[in-house]
């Protein structure tokens, strides 16, 4: 029998860290979308290929001192934790100076349901990727590159999710239509450690 | 018509980004001369401390930053005093503009409990970051400007006290001490195009 089943939904946080010091996350759900429904060894390793591709990309264009951690992966509808599948790579690949912290990259996804989208924002990057107060085109390909794993139906070693957005208040989960990656950056406000800055 | 001791006058200094996107600071300051001063003594005064800032704020920005107008108005009197000019044109550092949000911010404290001043200052760039806090040449020319408006000054012989005005409670309350972050702010702005 199947640890997940059939539409249940499955929830990943990659998380990364700025400095090590101020932690940034990303929480990305998609159901089951296969009717046998999938044990916990084989979610984790779709999930493993996911994180890789998302991951792949995002650090491309993140600094050299973005600390990717774990990614954690959950079964939402069951309300439980899978486990943890690692990361592609330890940093960002970037060695240019970084944005400041609470600028980030942006992209929404919509659902069919108005008024229901998920923005997923993408902090941490470096000035290159930056021309004129906007992101420049590297930022663009590489955010558009990550929404496309996040898009349409996903065939991952052979099983297949559906992306989407949970809503809370609704107790509903809409599937992913279509996307927009902001052609502007998008700022998240950041709560600092202690010792961080002054 | 004079302004009179203890008047409260208003110095806004307007600029904008790349010619669209209007930035402005807003300085108050009491009127501590006996005598008073005319609109004329008071429209100079405030062109020649708008001058003292504005020598460090364009070394701070970029050159599509461009100074539009000081407006000086007398809140006691709710009147305004007339318009004053910049003396340069715009920021005089180039490079790449960081984004428009980006800013760096001094935040002056009072005595009086939430009554606090936040200056941002927008239209930095890129060199002005080292790992994403303002370098230490930035953080310095910050401090210039604040120092400025720190302390009682004269201005053109005439005296002035540096002063938090509180919108709610139409009071001002003098500066005690100052903060400047290392680490940006960001100042919401409507995007190019988007909005009015």
């Amino acid at each position: 029998m199947a640890d997940n089943n059939y539409l249940d939904v499955i929830e990943v946080l990659v998380r990364s860290r700025f400095k090590n010091q101020i932690d940034m996350f990303n929480v990305w759900r998609m159901r089951v979308d296969d009717t046998s429904g999938f044990t916990n060894a084989q979610v984790l390793t779709d999930m493993q290929t996911w994180v890789t591709g998302i991951v792949g990309q995002q650090d491309d264009i993140q600094w050299n001192q973005v600390y990717y951690q774990a990614a954690l992966v959950s079964n939402f509808t069951q309300n439980r934790i899978i486990g943890t599948v690692n990361t592609p790579r330890t940093t960002g690949l970037k060695s240019t100076q970084p944005l400041p912290t609470g600028i980030a990259g942006l992209i929404t996804f919509f659902t069919a349901q108005p008024g229901y989208r998920a923005r997923k924002y993408v902090g941490g990057l470096t000035i290159d990727n930056s021309l004129n107060r906007r992101p420049a085109a590297e930022a663009i390909t590489k955010l558009t590159n990550m929404a496309n794993y996040f898009a349409g139906r996903l065939t991952l070693n052979t099983r297949h999710y559906y992306p989407g957005v949970w809503s809370f208040k609704n107790g509903a989960f809409y599937l992913v239509t279509r996307y927009v990656v902001s052609s502007e950056w998008a700022h998240q406000r950041r709560r600092q450690l202690p010792l961080y800055g002054v | 018509m004079p302004n009179n001791q203890n008047d409260v006058i208003q110095l806004t200094m307007r600029m904008r980004i790349s010619g669209a996107d209007l930035m402005q600071n807003v300085w108050h300051f009491r009127v501590d001369d006996a005598a008073g001063l005319t609109d004329e003594e008071l429209l100079a005064d405030m062109q020649m401390w708008m001058q003292g800032v504005e020598s460090q704020m364009d070394d701070l920005q970029h050159t599509s930053i461009s100074y539009e107008v000081g407006k000086v108005y007398n809140l006691t009197q709710d009147r305004p005093v007339g318009p004053v000019a910049w003396y340069s044109a715009g920021g005089a550092v180039a490079g790449d503009p960081l984004p428009s949000g980006v800013a760096a911010l001094i935040t002056f404290y009072t005595g009086v409990k939430r009554v606090v001043g936040k200056k941002f200052f927008g239209g930095l760039v890129e060199t002005a970051l080292t790992a994403a806090e303002w370098t230490s040449a930035t953080l310095a020319t910050l401090d210039d400007i604040a120092l400025y408006f720190f302390t009682p000054t004269t201005i053109g012989g005439h005296g002035y006290t540096p002063v938090i005005y509180n919108r709610t409670l139409k009071t001002v309350a003098p500066i005690l001490l100052y903060a400047i972050r290392s680490v940006p702010a960001y100042q919401r702005r409507r995007k190019p195009g988007v909005g009015a």
